[in-house]
């Protein structure tokens, strides 16, 4: 487990502000957040390549803030997975071991586990510059491995590979954390990348933590409209917010009025993902719609995004088999905003 | 005509590359052209000829042999240790001076060489350094030790200066993840730092022993030069060119080209095979 409590460091003009977050045992996190809102310098400072200025980061509840790096049992793979240029691949692996004290046999005894899970037999005796960028990434993977850590730091480690590589790579890794159960963080820019392999999130905005939480917490309920527009919720309206009941709240925007389960007052900000709205045909019983023109289709295979005109624009999903009629452009149809998938931001 | 090898195929010549080529061209042109007029002096002509085996055989100039060989050796060895530290802490650290101490290291460079060895020379006999090195029995001035001070002040200049280039470009991430990995910072440079940049390394040795080889004019200035003491060959050559003796004198160049030439044969094979030539050895 991983425990950052309030963590504050310094990079050059880059300050760090009061981070904190947990990462539960043997889960897959991701760092999320655009270049330059210091992810890497958070990850950095947790391996103990940076001092911190203040807080505390707490390893399977020891308290490593004062340790250096090699203490800490942290394996860490940078972005462009840094192997070491001079070393052959076997050396590359087996580093840590050797600078820890092992014996040259015993640590190529010791690496054997990891060589056969990431399958780097036939790249030993290569040198690095040789190896093509997913088998460098395995070695880099083996390399942090091999000293069997307590925590996992990946920086973008799929940045440099090919778009058609890159999924598959993330489904990898994500199955060896699983084998492994090692508590694992993950450096992304890439929200799909993201979506793919993680149990948790957290983003990261010039230097501040904005919000962190299970995936589906960050993109069904963000706090506010940076993390929203980040994740990527197209629909986001302003509007007044006036309480109903006790479990309802009405959203009164551009002439239309729907319902949420969130709590709010006043003038708002409000959202509600692409995928969780409903399309109906106009005229049919449709609690909590807003009836909208189709303006546009466009198939993307496994799902169609339909864009809507209702004054305001509106953006749906649908898949490709939850569609009972082919939709027309043109005609009006009614959007279903459910309750619960409408979210009030900060 | 010189054609472009690329790694995947060949192209043909353009005005670039020929332009590239003329200069290379030309200034090789005076370099040969300096090695062969000397070696046909000295071989070409009957006076040349006697004056180089009057020479090899001459107790004197064996000595400043000797003592170029050996002092300009002890003095790279020490410049090269003083070059590696200097290079990687002025690369690597920031604190308030290093702007500083990084245009002072460029002195030797650019000062005058006989200017060098004047204020060398002041620095030990007009202040507290020179009685303070002779009360724990170190001699400089007029002494052979002085001559690999001189080297090793001038040398280390240029060898910090190379090699803070090499640690200026290298990943500083390389010896963050050795550390990661379970080293001590020292550890990190000395098993993954130093290596990386070990052309860079025996590039800056080529540079310092050459320098120390070739210095003559701070030597005089510091050391003076006693025949058979501390008369080093570039001020054998000197003084043989004072007296006319330009056959005696080429003579001696020779002497110093073909030891330059076998030191950089050594230096070069030593270092092993280039990453690039690696590479090229072990691709599948």
């Amino acid at each position: 487990m991983l425990q950052v409590e309030k963590l504050e460091t310094v990079a050059g003009d880059f300050h760090l502000r009061g981070v904190s977050l947990m990462a539960p045992s043997g889960s897959y996190g991701v760092l999320l957040g655009p270049p330059g809102s210091g992810k890497s310098v958070l990850v950095e400072t947790i391996c103990g390549l940076r001092k911190a200025t203040a807080g505390r980061i707490l390893i399977e509840d020891t308290d490593v803030t004062g340790y250096e790096p090699r203490e800490r049992l942290v394996g860490y793979v940078p972005q462009d997975y840094v192997l070491f240029p001079t070393k052959k691949v076997v050396d590359n692996v087996i580093f840590g071991l050797r600078s820890r004290g092992m014996g040259q046999k015993e640590a190529l005894r010791q690496i054997e586990w990891v060589v056969d899970l990431l399958h780097i037999g036939s790249l030993l005796c290569r040198w690095p510059a040789t190896l093509s960028g997913g088998e460098q990434q395995r070695v880099a993977l083996a390399r942090a491995l091999a000293i069997k850590p307590r925590l996992l730091l990946l920086d973008e480690p799929v940045s440099a590979l090919d778009e058609g590589l890159r999924e598959r790579v993330c489904r990898d890794l994500r199955k060896f954390q699983r084998e492994l159960g090692i508590t694992t963080i993950h450096i992304s820019h890439n929200l799909e990348e993201a979506l793919a392999v993680s149990d948790w999130a957290a983003i990261l905005n010039l230097g501040e933590l904005l919000q962190y939480g299970p995936m589906h917490e960050l993109l069904h309920h963000p706090r506010n409209e940076t993390i929203a527009q980040f994740m990527r919720a197209e629909n986001i309206f302003s509007g007044t917010a006036e309480p109903l009941s006790e479990k309802h709240t009405v959203l009164k925007f551009s002439g239309h009025q729907i319902r949420t389960t969130d709590k709010g007052e006043g003038e708002v900000k409000f959202m509600v993902r692409p995928e969780l709205l409903q399309v109906l045909p106009k005229g049919g019983q449709a609690d909590n719609g807003i009836e909208a023109r189709l303006t546009d289709v466009a198939d993307r295979g496994i799902y169609q995004r339909l864009e809507f005109d209702a004054g305001i624009p509106i953006v749906a999903i649908a898949s490709a088999q939850g569609q009972p009629k082919k939709l027309i452009v043109g005609e009006k149809y009614n959007v279903v905003f459910p309750p619960d998938a409408v979210h009030i931001l900060e | 005509m010189m054609r472009t090898r690329t790694s995947t195929n060949r192209r043909s010549v353009s005005f670039f590359d020929t332009a590239f080529g003329v200069t290379l061209g030309v200034y090789v042109f005076f370099i040969a052209g300096i090695i062969i007029a000397n070696f046909l002096l000295v071989a070409g002509t009957p006076l040349g000829r006697d004056q180089f085996w009057e020479s090899i055989r001459d107790p004197d100039v064996l000595y400043s042999v000797w003592l170029s060989v050996w002092t300009a050796t002890v003095a790279a060895i020490i410049a090269l240790g003083i070059s590696v530290p200097s290079s990687y802490l002025l690369s690597r650290y920031r604190f308030p001076g290093v702007g500083f101490l990084d245009a002072l290291v460029d002195v030797p460079i650019v000062l005058p060489p006989l200017l060098f060895g004047i204020s060398l020379l002041v620095l030990f006999q007009r202040t507290f350094v020179g009685p303070t090195f002779r009360a724990i029995g170190m001699k400089f001035v007029h002494e052979p030790s002085g001559i690999v001070l001189v080297q090793v002040l001038i040398a280390a200049a240029y060898g910090t200066r190379m090699l803070k280039g090499a640690f200026d470009s290298l990943d500083p991430r390389l010896p963050a993840v050795a550390q990661t990995l379970g080293c001590t910072r020292a550890r990190a440079f000395f098993t993954v730092t130093l290596p990386t940049v070990r052309n860079s390394i025996v590039a800056a040795l080529v540079m310092i022993l050459a320098r120390a080889l070739a210095l003559y004019g701070p030597i005089i200035a510091f050391v003076g030069s006693t025949s058979g003491y501390t008369e080093v060959m570039p001020t054998r050559m000197y003084l043989e060119m004072s007296v006319g003796r330009l056959e005696a004198a080429l003579a001696v160049s020779m002497m110093m080209i073909a030891m330059a030439v076998v030191v950089l044969l050594i230096v070069k094979l030593a270092g092993g095979p280039t990453t690039d030539q690696v590479e090229r050895m072990t691709r599948v």
